[in-house]
């Protein structure tokens, strides 16, 4: 068991998927629209066994999770509210602007002119993007969910060529988590993912991924291909409609996001260290 | 009698001056000291490596048997002569040396052995945890560095051990398969201010 509970691919893969998708499953008696907990529940079993309960000093990891829960609650809160998508983007976009910058500010700290600038500059814009592109597709089940899946997925596996384990298991958690979702819809299920999927997912992913540029060893230009992602998953495709291939086609339009970060990580970095 | 007053009153007076004279300061030489560490790599080998900046200061009073001690390591100089581990051990699954770029060990007590040997206690601070931790000396060597030419330079330099869980720091990333008993080996040598 022990064995198990200690292997990478079960932590960051197999739970996650496992739960997010039980419990979205137990949730479907309280709307569809909260099995976008399901996500959240399935991401943080995993964190449980990879890196315990956060603890203090609070490290960028740690940041990430409590800044993580702090967006599902924020995304219940907008979804139990009801407010407008508007409403909903600038709340995500002020949110990853205050998180980003937390996230990075002991190096930020330390720099001076326009270096002191730059980093919070480029961080706090990506986690803004990312999340107000993925708050945006509420409404959109199929697009949320597989972007979520491909922002993961590269932020993942470029984490982990970008020496850390970690990172780039907490990146493959959100993947794992929101294939869940992915499944229950090429299942057939009604999925409503609201706020509460979408805004931790984009911001996970891109407070992970910073933290893999700025206190391990991805190059940045790793994750400019991500940004596209939420995009991707919006083009219309003939005969993308309804049915499997509504889920498919998007899914496969935005993997060449998550390709290109891991290509562009391999590439700098070569293979993982370990 | 009134002499005798006032050589009692210089004496006594004097007995603070003295003690502090026996207490000498050091700084460290980055140059000559070098903290190494050893640790189990997945049950087959011990995985051994060192950190290439060190400073910090030492005082040593021979005279009183006491002394202290203060090292800051850079934990982005890690070196296992592999870039690759390197820049892994830098990340946030180990050192996160980004994040917390000093590892740093202040001495709370030192008792300086007649055989020159010594036991320090003192704090451990890594990854902004600090944890007690007891450094054994095995010998304190001192003397005028040979190879000075104006036989100016005084030297005193010493190897110290210690063992820690690297789990108490918060560095558990790869338990049990990388080990948690981390073995340190400070070799310090140190030039008298």
């Amino acid at each position: 068991m022990n064995e198990l509970l200690n292997n990478p691919a079960f932590q960051s893969g197999l739970l996650p998927f496992l739960v997010a998708l039980g419990a979205a499953w137990g949730l479907r008696g309280r709307g569809w629209v909260w099995s976008g907990l399901g996500f959240a529940l399935g991401y943080f079993a995993s964190v449980y066994v990879v890196m315990g309960m956060p603890q203090w000093p609070l490290t960028s990891a740690r940041k990430i999770v409590v800044l993580g829960a702090a967006a599902v609650f924020l995304g219940l809160l907008l979804d139990g509210l009801a407010v407008s998508r508007r409403v909903a983007v600038v709340v995500a976009v002020v949110t990853a602007l205050g998180a980003a910058a937390w996230l990075v500010w002991p190096v930020a700290g330390r720099r001076e002119g326009v270096e002191f600038w730059t980093l919070p500059g480029v961080a706090t814009l990506y986690a803004a993007w990312l999340s107000a592109s993925m708050t945006a597709l509420r409404g959109l089940p199929p697009q949320a969910a597989l972007a979520a899946l491909m922002l993961g997925l590269g932020t993942g596996l470029s984490a982990i060529l970008g020496a850390s384990a970690l990172l780039g298991q907490l990146g493959i958690a959100v993947a794992a988590a929101a294939g869940a979702g992915v499944l229950l819809l090429l299942l057939g299920r009604p999925l409503d993912l609201g706020y509460s999927h979408a805004l931790p997912a984009a911001l996970l992913s891109a407070l992970t991924g910073i933290a893999a540029t700025v206190y391990a060893s991805l190059p940045w230009y790793s994750l400019a291909p991500l940004v596209l992602a939420p995009l991707l998953v919006r083009i219309p495709l003939p005969g993308s409609g309804a049915g499997w291939r509504g889920i498919v086609l998007p899914g496969l339009m935005a993997l060449p996001a998550a390709a290109a970060a891991v290509a562009l990580a391999w590439w700098q970095a070569g293979p993982p260290p370990f | 009698m009134r002499y005798l007053k006032i050589v009692t009153l210089f004496l006594i007076s004097a007995m603070p001056f003295t003690a502090m004279g026996a207490a000498q300061h050091f700084t460290i030489d980055p140059d000559h000291s070098y903290p190494f560490f050893r640790i189990s790599h997945l049950g087959f080998s011990t995985m051994q490596g060192r950190f290439n900046k060190t400073s910090g200061k030492v005082v040593i009073d021979r005279e009183n048997k006491t002394g202290s001690v203060e090292v800051v390591i850079d934990a982005a100089s890690v070196d296992t002569a592999h870039k690759k581990r390197d820049d892994h051990l830098r990340s946030p699954d180990f050192l996160n040396a980004v994040e917390f770029p000093d590892i740093t060990y202040r001495s709370t007590r030192v008792t300086i052995h007649d055989d020159g040997s010594a036991d320090v206690e003192g704090t451990l601070t890594m990854m902004g945890v600090s944890k007690p931790v007891a450094l054994k000396v095995s010998h304190i060597g001192c003397g005028i560095h040979p190879m000075d030419p104006k036989k100016e330079k005084y030297v005193c330099g010493f190897d110290a051990t210690a063992r820690i869980k690297r789990s108490d720091f918060g560095m558990d990333f790869a338990l049990p398969a990388i080990g948690d008993d981390m073995e340190l080996i400070f070799g310090i040598e140190a030039i008298r201010d």
